[in-house]
C-alpha cells in the first residue's frame, strides 16, 4: 500500500509506503553511497543528489490503493525525496568537511530548493540530515536527504502561524524577537559570527538542541549572500565539530538531527518567516540516551533532565575545529 | 533512455544533471569548475 492519507483528528497527512519494507540488507562491508559501487555509478563525485531508490515520496506515484471518502481522504503520494552526497570519501564526518566544500554544499541546497521548488506539485522542500546510530542511520557515509512534499508539514505550519500571528499582532518578526532575546541574555549562546547565531533556545526540548539563526531577516536559504554563505559555513562546521568532541569519552559519533525550516515554496507570501536551522540530540551525557517516550510522543510535552543553559554552557566549552 | 545537461552555477560550481536509463531516477552531479570535473 501506498499513499497519502489524512488525519482527521490532528489534521494532518500520513505517508503509507509499504514497499520501504523491502529495502535490501546491505553486505556490512559495502557502502552503497561510495562511487561506483551502488547508487552512484560514477568511479568518482564532488556533491551529488539523487532520488531515493526507496522513496516515501514519488514524482509518478501509483493511485491510492485505497479509495478513501470526504472523511478518510487518501491520494496519491506525489512528491521527491532526494538523498544527497556531501563527498565522496566514506570516512570523513561532516564536521569534518572542509569550509570551501561546506560553502558549496550551501550552494547546492539552494539549487536543490530552487529546483524542486519549482515544481507545480510541490508545496514545500525540506532538508534535512539524521546522523549516528541511535538516530537509526545505519550508513557512515556523510549524507543528507531532502524531502519535497506535497503540503506544508505540520511542524512548519505550527510555526508559520505563530509567526504570521506575531508579524499581525506585534509589527515584527517572531524569530528576530527570539534573537534578540537570546543575545540579550547571553548566557544561551554557543557560537556567533558577523551573519549566523547558534544559540541553545530558552526552549529546548532535546538534549542539546541548537537552532542557528541567520541576523538578516530572510524567508528562505536562497536569499543567502555570498558573504551570509561563507559565514553559514563556519557556523555549521563550529555547531557540528563542537558536538563531535562534547563527548569524547564516549565511543562512536554524536548523534544528531540537522533540519531546515524556511518557507514554503507553494506561491504565498511568506515575508514574515525567519529562516533557520534546528539541531536536535538524543545523547544527555556520555552513555546516556534520551528516549522520546510516552510524554513526548503521545502528549507532545518535552521534559528536559538538563538545563538549555548548562547544555549552551558545555557546547560553548567543546573546542571546535576553528578555535 | 538518457539525457544529459550542464548548467553553471554562482561559485564556480557545475550542476551535471543526468537522467538514468534503467529506472528514470535522476542524478544530479555537482564539481568545481576549476578542478576539471572531479574531486576537489
Amino acid at each position: 500500500m501506498a499513499e497519502l492519507r489524512w488525519n482527521p483528528v490532528l489534521s494532518e497527512w500520513v505517508i503509507v509506503a509499504d514497499e520501504r519494507q523491502d529495502r535490501p540488507v546491505l553486505p556490512e562491508d559495502s557502502c552503497p553511497l561510495c562511487p561506483g559501487v551502488l547508487e552512484v555509478p560514477e568511479e568518482d563525485y564532488y556533491i551529488v543528489s539523487f532520488e531515493n531508490r526507496f522513496p516515501a515520496l514519488r514524482s509518478e506515484p501509483d493511485a491510492p490503493s485505497l479509495p478513501g471518502d470526504d472523511f478518510y481522504r487518501t491520494r496519491g503520494r506525489r512528491g521527491v525525496c532526494e538523498v544527497l552526497l556531501y563527498t565522496p570519501d566514506h570516512d570523513l564526518a561532516p564536521a569534518e568537511l572542509d569550509l570551501t566544500r561546506l560553502q558549496d554544499l550551501i550552494r547546492v541546497w539552494k539549487d536543490r530548493l530552487n529546483e524542486l521548488g519549482s515544481k507545480d506539485f510541490i508545496d514545500y522542500v525540506y532538508i534535512f540530515e539524521n546522523r549516528g546510530e541511535e538516530i537509526g542511520v545505519s550508513l557512515y557515509h556523510p549524507h543528507g536527504q531532502i524531502y519535497a512534499f506535497p503540503f506544508v508539514p505540520p511542524v512548519i505550519e505550527k510555526e508559520l502561524e505563530n509567526a504570521r500571528n506575531h508579524w499581525k499582532e506585534e509589527g515584527d518578526c517572531l524569530f528576530c524577537r527570539v534573537l534578540e532575546k537570546e543575545k540579550g541574555f547571553q548566557d544561551r549562546i554557543v557560537y556567533e559570527n558577523e551573519g549566523f547565531t547558534a544559540f541553545v533556545p530558552f526552549y529546548a526540548r532535546f538534549p542539546y538542541e541548537v537552532h542557528l539563526y541567520p541576523r538578516r531577516h530572510i524567508p528562505d536559504l536562497s536569499q543567502l549572500d555570498g558573504d551570509e554563505e561563507a559565514q553559514f559555513a563556519r557556523a555549521l562546521k563550529t555547531v557540528l565539530s563542537k558536538y563531535s568532541r562534547l563527548f569524547p569519552e564516549d565511543e562512536g559519533e554524536f548523534p544528531y538531527m540537522m533540519v531546515f525550516h524556511g518557507a514554503p515554496v507553494d506561491g504565498g507570501d511568506y515575508d514574515y518567516f525567519h529562516f533557520h536551522l534546528e539541531f536536535y540530540s538524543l545523547k544527555r551525557g556520555a552513555g546516556k540516551i534520551k528516549y522520546r517516550a510516552g510524554v513526548e510522543t503521545g502528549a507532545g510535552t518535552f521534559i528536559s533532565s538538563i538545563s538549555p543553559e548548562d547544555m549552551a554552557s558545555r557546547l560553548r566549552e567543546a573546542p571546535s575545529e576553528l578555535d | 533512455m538518457s539525457a544529459t545537461k550542464e548548467e553553471r552555477l554562482e561559485g564556480g560550481l557545475i550542476k551535471r544533471r543526468e537522467i538514468k536509463e534503467e529506472d528514470g531516477r535522476s542524478m544530479f552531479y555537482y564539481y568545481r569548475e576549476e578542478e576539471g570535473g572531479k574531486d576537489g
